[in-house]
């Protein structure tokens, strides 16, 4: 079997699997290309359904093209789309004194309070019970020791200390009071892979991956702290080329991750991507 | 370089601190494989840490393992040499890690085993050694590593590679490729060293490049592992995966188990979404959705074959088991066995063969039972009939996790029962 078809047919039985494990399971979506892809293999794994809710957590920072794609794919694949803002950290109301945001905090605290809170929230809401992710090995080194099947607990906690085994194509689908699972078909992909697929596939993806006046986002996150890097890349072959050649890394882009030494960690023990 | 072709799953294995991580994160670093990011971490982890370049903090990337130097989970590095693309696994060496350890290997295509030339043979080094038999990771790097510490002394490598060598005859696995080396000094990693003229073999890179690539099993018996059943405007959909052999547009299946009269069905069509025409095969690896002509039942669980060259089904199994949790196995003991999509529940009526993995010596033990990160015979019953084939024909559906109500607890292969002879 070829690499990309490979990665997509485990990707489709996890996704078969974990339909079969949770009854209330969900899709987190960013807009961005990771995300995207994730809508495509799930439309192969139904056969041209998308059988769970989408999620898109909105910190009220996205970028007016990531908003515009947002209404123009629901249109396109038709799903159920659910929106959640944290809105009482946002206005500084119930558990919040002051209002959280850019312009008051910094990036670590506002991705906790914006991103992963409100997720929690919205989990609570809807009681899901599996939530699908489209986070990748490579792209950080915390990262780079996850599970395709991984609990979290009631508050969150990723315990990293003690990941259960995963053998062949079995699982944990142990299910924790008040908890949920990620399931996360996209570990193995690389960013090359992700670009190769999209290319192969033809997927929809936002305009602002492609270089305009010398500048493209190759991560997307908050516009607030997410930086373009120069580029003339404006087509998926390009890109591609581009990547081949470069010695940076694909998040050096997003502020939060660099805001102190292992602040990624910090943030993923506590419920984070 | 062939971009196209999947990359080699390669896990290193060996005793906690004989340099595993440092020798990936020299792989990485003499290849020019760090991102400039990576580096620039690399050296600001290392200085917070009161340490020269430390090249195992490419790996360990928790608060934890970068203080205390020990690697906790296995990791996924993404790799690439001018001959093709690896995926190395990193697996930690303490004992408490070794579910860990098998996570990584249950999808390794070979191996890299450590040894420190300081240390030799540890109880870990044969533990491992124990399980990559077990498994069936027959494609072994040997690393000596350390030689520094030695002055690089031809005599003392030897010694260490000759009882390597004994210990993998024991495990009856072939003879791997043994090399010293350095790695913090990078000695044999992507160059031959200076230091050590009497070496005249290959380096770990070059040994790399010459591991041969897992085959897809497309020309072996139809296995097609069913993982669910949708419901479609025409015809349900019964989605799986071919593990095993391939699968045609009107061909008649057989699905199993076959308990009340056989269920056969044809193949009605291959559906796929976006496709511009129905496929009409499906080969080893494809999750694919099919209908069927006639209907009949199916479910999770079952295993769809040809009429020729089935898979055997049976409610007594022998397991050659490995017990990854602290609380023991009994004989008696109820418990899941997973094999494909199946999870049945099983009880234990014998175990039997109890290797201690350091002395290769059978532990006796009155009543029996099995302990944590120990290996023995089992012998399970089922109430309801397991579909497999034998772990030696054909291992995809060959091998087996179980489960308790703590989650996977064990990993095993199917074997023959005494004086079975193959069929």
């Amino acid at each position: 079997m070829k690499h990309l078809d490979l990665l997509e047919s485990k990707s489709i039985y996890l996704l078969r699997e974990a339909f079969n494990a949770f009854p209330h399971l969900c899709m987190l979506w960013s807009m961005g290309k990771d995300s995207n892809v994730l809508l495509w293999l799930t439309k192969k794994a139904f056969v041209g359904r998308i059988p769970y809710p989408v999620l898109h957590i909105d910190t009220t920072y996205e970028f007016p093209e990531m908003l515009e794609f947002r209404t123009w794919a629901q249109c396109y694949y038709r799903f159920e789309l659910v929106i959640k803002i944290n809105e009482e950290a946002r206005a500084g109301r119930g558990s919040y004194t002051t209002s959280i945001g850019y312009e008051t905090h910094d990036p670590v605290t506002v991705t906790h309070e914006l991103k992963t809170v409100a997720l929690q929230q919205c989990m609570q809401e809807h009681s899901f019970d599996g939530l699908i992710t489209g986070i990748r090995r490579d792209e950080d080194a915390t990262r780079a020791k996850e599970r395709y099947f991984s609990p979290r607990d009631a508050h969150f906690k990723w315990d990293y200390k003690d990941q259960p085994p995963e053998l062949w194509n079995h699982f944990s689908i142990k299910k924790w009071p008040g908890g949920h699972t990620r399931i996360q078909p996209l570990l193995d992909w690389t960013e090359l892979d992700i670009w190769r697929y999209i290319e192969r596939e033809n997927i929809p993806i936002p305009q602002m991956y492609f270089a305009r006046n010398g500048k493209r986002y190759r991560s997307l996150g908050c516009s607030p702290i997410t930086q373009p890097i120069e580029s003339h890349a404006s087509t998926i072959p390009e890109i591609i080329e581009e990547l081949l050649q470069t010695r940076h890394s694909e998040r050096a882009g997003r502020a939060q991750d660099h805001h102190e030494r292992h602040a990624m960690q910090k943030l993923r023990a506590r419920g984070f991507l | 370089m062939s971009t196209s072709a999947p990359p080699l799953h390669i896990i290193t294995v060996g005793h906690v601190d004989h340099g595993k991580s440092t020798l990936l994160g020299r792989l990485l670093y003499d290849t020019d494989s760090l991102s400039q990011e990576q580096l620039a971490a690399l050296h600001e982890a290392s200085a917070a840490e009161g340490k020269k370049l430390e090249l195992a903090f490419v790996l360990d990337a928790f608060l934890e393992e970068q203080a205390e130097n020990i690697t906790m989970d296995i990791t996924h590095i993404p790799f690439r040499t001018s001959e093709r693309h690896y995926v190395m696994m990193d697996a930690p060496g303490h004992k408490e890690f070794l579910k860990n350890m098998l996570t990584g290997a249950s999808c390794a295509e070979a191996a890299i085993l450590l040894i420190s030339i300081v240390d030799g043979l540890q109880e870990q080094t044969r533990r491992h050694v124990q399980l990559l038999s077990l498994l069936g990771i027959d494609q072994v790097i040997v690393v000596i590593n350390k030689l520094d510490l030695v002055n690089f002394s031809q005599e003392a490598f030897e010694l260490v590679s000759q009882l390597t060598q004994k210990l993998f005859q024991e495990w009856a696995l072939p003879v791997p490729w043994i090399i010293p080396t350095a790695a913090s000094l990078g000695e044999n990693i992507a160059s031959l060293s200076s230091q050590m003229p009497w070496y005249e073999g290959q380096t770990v890179l070059q040994c790399l490049d010459m591991l041969t690539p897992k085959k897809f099993l497309e020309k072996g018996p139809l296995r097609f592992v069913v993982q669910d059943i949708y419901s479609s405007e025409k015809f349900p959909l019964v989605v799986g995966r071919v593990e095993s052999g391939s699968l045609r547009v009107s061909e008649k299946l057989i699905f199993w188990p076959q308990e009340r009269g056989e269920r056969r069905a044809r193949v009605r069509s291959i559906e796929e979404w976006g496709a511009s025409s129905p496929p009409q095969h499906a080969f080893a690896g494809e999750s694919v959705a099919i209908t069927l002509e006639e209907s009949i039942l199916v479910q999770r669980g079952d295993i769809a074959s040809r009429p020729q060259q089935t898979p055997l089904q049976c409610t007594d199994l022998n397991v050659r088991l490995f017990w990854l949790e602290a609380l023991s196995l009994r004989v008696d003991q109820k418990i899941f066995l997973l094999l494909g999509t199946q999870r049945l529940l099983a009880r234990v009526t014998f175990i039997e063969n109890i290797v201690d993995a350091t002395t290769m010596k059978l532990i006796q033990r009155s009543p029996c039972s099995l302990h944590q990160h120990e290996v023995a015979d089992v012998c399970f019953h089922l109430h309801q009939p397991l579909v497999f084939d034998y772990y030696d024909e054909l291992p995809v559906t060959g091998r087996l996790a179980i489960e308790s109500e703590k989650g996977l607890v064990g990993a095993g292969i199917i074997i023959r029962k005494k004086n079975e002879s193959r069929s």
